[in-house]
């Protein structure tokens, strides 16, 4: 059957693909542009011929990449790769959670892939983030660590900003009610002037994402759109207009 | 068009059953506003959100004009006025009970009595009983006790029936009104509205309440109800939602402005995008010359020059086309300087997609260098599953995450670039460019907390403040935003300049964003003033 | 038995996953590394699973000839296609080719449309209701600005400017998330590895 559809393709004359393929993706392009104009059945078109190839291209690599060598091996020596055996058979059961009759047989390869999950995320995040980051977060406040004069004042500055800054972030996001005594209400009143502070620190960062998520959309935009006036030209020039 | 309530489904016209999930249909006929899509009652004329005039379905007669007064505009009642006519007239109640007389409420100033009874929106023509129409209750069921009695204006004028409701009945529906001419009107409706108005009323918009907005045909069709219908609306939410009556000393609930841009606007600002975005091509980078590249641009250009030729770098591309317009210019940019320097180079993805960006990128640099071959200075291992699992399992043996390449599909032993690799210890560098924050959080808590070899993170411009805490605990030694990037690494890597122009692109937008932010606080306070 | 099976498993297999983070033994390394490979082999299995719960859901709405059945036919036939592509005609470059030509265009497209409604979206983002509004766009134009060519014509500070607001109150708020996240993770993690959580033995 593959040397048949690879027949059929080397029946089309060379070069053939790279001719239609710019005229395939401009088509393509001003079919998801046309949204702009509102929601329409050529916008649609395109939304479930990307799902379709999203799909496709996934399961394709997977399968070349993931499980037809390893099958391979198990295939051309068992006795050493008899592990990937059981862990086909593992893989199996969990298509059957496609089906739901068959659904529950999928909980003995999900509890591993939940468990082996869960301590890669709790090893990764203690090792990874948290001691890192709290190690990163307790600075010097010295000046004299950082610079003569003012510049060693500045870096001091900062360094008592970051801190107090992370604690009054985390704080921003205590929920508690305040018990009773004096002590309770000290420390209520103290987290919740922290935390007003926290909400301050928070409204920069979002501000510098905003510009961040801005930023990007538009570089999106302007890379498609100097492609297309690109390949048009191109196409056009290639037509003889 | 008739769209189901239960699973907002739109079947044809003549539908009985839902075509989804086969409820009946009876009684749910709308109308789609042709400017803001809103789904109106089969009465409506004018749409409820938009004020456009609503399409007629084929057959159907326009409601006469006469049946509608002309645009009206309630008067703008302050909360203290209310709270006093509120007062008033629950003295009046008190003591008409006291008295056993039936209540009246003093007129304010500039009422006329029938509004001091009703509300300043309430039919001067009607008189009390025909607006408690003996037909309304057959049809509509149980009336809510406020209608039996006069209403004080506040109650009157915050009614369903009279803004834009009809009482509520039995069943909890709410009904559409039609308006009813203010006292000095002299323009009369015609006898059978006056009569009973809401005669002929029916079906109900049970997911879509007729009643956030005041029903009133305008002359203008405009997206922006006004601020005096904003806080209307507002204060009949509160007191007959709700079922609250305002208190002296009540929170005023502030007026909502318009919350969205007209569609003329939206148009205009579309076209000033797409501007600032083909800009490039007729300038070709006029604002390149004042570029002037980052600290943590120059560290990794350094960090590049001073890699011995035939070094390995690992390089995972892992994002996918949609950020591909941001970061293919910079690694185009990267790829080309270790090209250059003779560096070899191992390149992953832990994303299906980024394996095919990098197979095109690598494409680009074969073409312009022929020297620089695939499988003797650049393999590409292709796409590692398992997110944590398969990066944590490069740190124990590359061979166990990579059985074979991606474009030759061989054993990684056979291809000189890989040959004498053996886990990640064996890399100088590892480069990691993602659109997305957790996937280099990943990396950085699976393989950089593990085996401390050198990383640099080329980010797209949203990423970047997320993982700013990593550069700064020095986890990561460089971490670039690639818009921005892209131009600056060109400029100090010296390498072939192709994102260079896209600096007076960005600073068109810069502009937009700029204006933008102006119009938007000028035209804000502008309807603050009127409002106030 | 049912449900004692998969919960053993996630806590025995997932327990020596953790060992293997802090302990450095032969045994310890060889079966966690089999254990990460297999996670790696189900993980392409789920996706198949996620492929044939996708086909089964459009298959099933092309039966029963609802009103957009033509659209599902196209997903479904550019699914069949690309995995036809992949797998029957490896080497023929068919793969690459619709990657390039279509895959690509559509997905970068998608995105490129986010540019709009960022625009649009800018008109109420950038309204100054109150002090913390006014704090969010001073920050989103201060970072902005610095970030274009001409800024350090403007003013040498503002790459400076743009820096510290980065390194000092992006880094504090940031932190904190990270922190709280990691915290977060931490405790869930600990609910799956006890047994205490576990979503997988549902019925």
């Amino acid at each position: 059957m593959s040397e048949v559809l690879s027949g059929l393709f080397g029946q089309l004359s060379t070069g053939t693909a790279e001719v239609i393929g710019p005229w395939v993706a401009a088509l393509l392009t001003l079919a998801v542009l046309s949204y702009v104009f509102g929601f329409n059945p050529v916008f649609r078109l395109a939304e479930y011929l990307f799902v379709g190839l999203a799909a496709g291209y996934a399961g394709a690599l997977a399968w070349n990449q993931v499980i037809s060598p390893r099958l391979q091996l198990l295939l051309t020596d068992p006795s050493t790769y008899w592990y990937y055996g059981l862990f086909f058979f593992l893989g199996l059961l969990l298509l059957a959670r496609a089906f739901r009759p068959l659904s529950t047989l999928a909980n003995l390869p999900l509890g591993m892939l939940f468990g082996i999950g869960a301590a890669l995320a709790l090893g990764g995040a203690l090792t990874g983030s948290l001691i890192p980051q709290v190690r990163a977060a307790v600075v010097s406040v010295v000046p004299e660590d950082y610079g003569p004069g003012l510049v060693g004042w500045a870096y001091a500055l900062d360094a008592v900003l970051l801190s107090l800054g992370t604690i009054a972030v985390l704080s921003a996001f205590h929920f508690a009610t305040q018990g009773r005594g004096f002590v309770s209400a000290l420390w209520h009143g103290l987290i919740r002037a922290l935390g007003r502070a926290g909400r301050v620190l928070l409204m920069i960062t979002f501000g510098a994402l905003f510009a961040g998520v801005a930023f990007t959309s538009f570089a999106l935009l302007s890379s498609r759109l100097v492609y297309l006036a690109e390949h048009w030209f191109k196409l056009l020039n290639r037509l003889g207009l | 068009m008739i769209v189901c309530p239960a699973c907002s489904h739109r079947n044809p016209e003549g539908a009985k059953l839902c075509e989804a999930c086969g409820r009946s249909l009876a009684n749910f006929v709308y109308r789609v506003c042709p400017s803001c899509g809103a789904l109106n009652s089969a009465q409506h004329v004018f749409c409820h959100r938009c004020f456009a005039e609503l399409a007629l379905a084929e057959g159907e007669e326009p409601i006469p004009e006469s049946t509608f007064v002309r645009p009206y505009t309630p008067p703008i009642v302050t909360l203290e006025e209310e709270v006093t006519t509120q007062a008033v007239h629950r003295e009046a109640k008190a003591q008409a009970s006291e008295t056993g007389a039936r209540p009246t409420s003093e007129a304010l100033p500039g009422q006329t009595p029938s509004e001091a009874e009703l509300g300043p929106r309430a039919a001067a023509p009607i008189s009390e009983e025909q607006a408690v129409a003996p037909s309304m209750e057959g049809e509509m069921g149980e009336m809510p006790a406020s209608t039996e009695e006069a209403l004080s204006p506040l109650e009157a004028a915050e009614s369903p029936e009279v803004l834009g409701g009809g009482p509520v009945g039995a069943a909890g529906v709410e009904t559409p009104a039609v308006q009813v001419a203010p006292p000095d009107e002299t323009q009369a409706l015609t006898p059978e509205a006056a009569a009973n108005p809401l005669e002929g009323l029916d079906d109900l918009l049970p997911f879509e309440p007729a009643v956030t907005l005041p029903h009133r045909p305008s002359q203008h069709v405009s997206a922006a109800p006004s601020t005096t219908e904003d806080y209307e609306a507002e204060l009949f939410q509160q007191v007959a939602v709700e079922r609250a009556p305002l208190q002296e000393g009540a929170q005023v609930v502030l007026p909502r402005t318009a919350q969205g841009l007209p569609q003329i606007g939206r148009t205009i600002l579309y076209i000033l995008v797409l501007l600032a975005g083909v800009l490039p091509l007729f300038t070709w980078g006029q604002m390149s010359s004042f570029v002037q590249p980052r600290e943590s641009v120059l560290a990794l250009v350094r960090t590049i020059e001073e890699l011995p030729s035939g070094a390995e770098v690992l390089l995972s591309f892992d994002y996918s086309p949609t950020y591909a317009g941001e970061l293919d210019p910079l690694a185009l940019a990267v790829v080309r300087h270790l090209a250059r320097r003779s560096v070899r180079m191992v390149v992953m993805s832990t994303k299906p997609e980024g394996i095919g960006l990098a197979e095109a990128i690598y494409r680009t640099i074969t073409e312009e260098s022929p020297d620089y071959r695939y499988g003797e200075h650049y393999v590409l291992l292709g796409y590692l599953p398992g997110q944590e699992a398969g990066l944590r399992s490069l740190n124990t043996a590359l061979g166990d995450a990579f059985k074979i390449d991606y474009l030759q599909k061989r054993p990684l032993g056979e291809l000189s670039a890989t040959s004498g690799l053996a886990t990640l210890k064996d890399f100088d560098q590892i480069i990691v460019l993602s659109d997305d924050s957790l996937t280099v959080q990943r990396w950085v808590e699976q393989v950089q907390a593990q085996s401390d070899i050198p990383f640099h993170a080329l980010v797209t411009s949203a990423v970047e403040p997320l993982l700013v805490p990593y550069q700064r605990s020095g986890q990561l030694l460089s971490l670039i935003p690639a818009a921005s990037g892209a131009v600056e690494y060109e400029l100090a890597g010296s390498v072939k300049p192709s994102a260079l122009f896209r600096s007076d692109a960005y600073a068109a937008f810069f502009v937009l964003l700029l204006v933008v932010a102006l119009v938007t606080n000028a035209l804000y306070a502008r309807r603050g003033k009127r409002g106030s | 038995m049912r449900r004692f099976l998969p919960i053993a498993v996630a806590i025995i297999c997932g327990l020596w996953v953790l060992a293997d983070f802090f302990v450095s033994h032969p045994l310890i390394d060889s079966v966690g590394a089999k254990l990460l490979e297999g996670v790696m082999i189900l993980a392409a299995f789920a996706l198949f699973a996620g492929i044939l719960n996708l086909l089964g859901f459009h298959a099933r709405r092309i039966s029963k000839d609802q009103k957009d059945w033509g659209y599902r036919l196209v997903l479904m036939v550019a699914l069949g296609g690309t995995l036809i592509a992949g797998i029957v005609l490896p080497g023929s470059g068919a793969l690459s080719w619709i990657f390039g030509y279509m895959y690509y265009p559509l997905q970068s497209t998608m995105a490129a449309l986010l540019a709009f409604f960022v625009v649009s979206a800018a008109y109420r983002a950038f309204r100054l209701r109150n002090g913390e509004a006014l704090i969010m766009l001073i920050t989103s134009l201060v970072v902005l600005l610095a970030q274009l060519p001409f800024s350090n014509r403007i003013s040498p500070y503002l790459p400076l400017l743009r820096k510290w607001i980065l390194d000092v109150p992006v880094t504090a708020g940031t932190r904190g998330i990270i922190l709280g996240t990691a915290l977060g993770t931490i405790t869930t993690s600990l609910r799956i590895l006890l047994a205490v959580d576990h979503p997988y033995a549902q019925d």
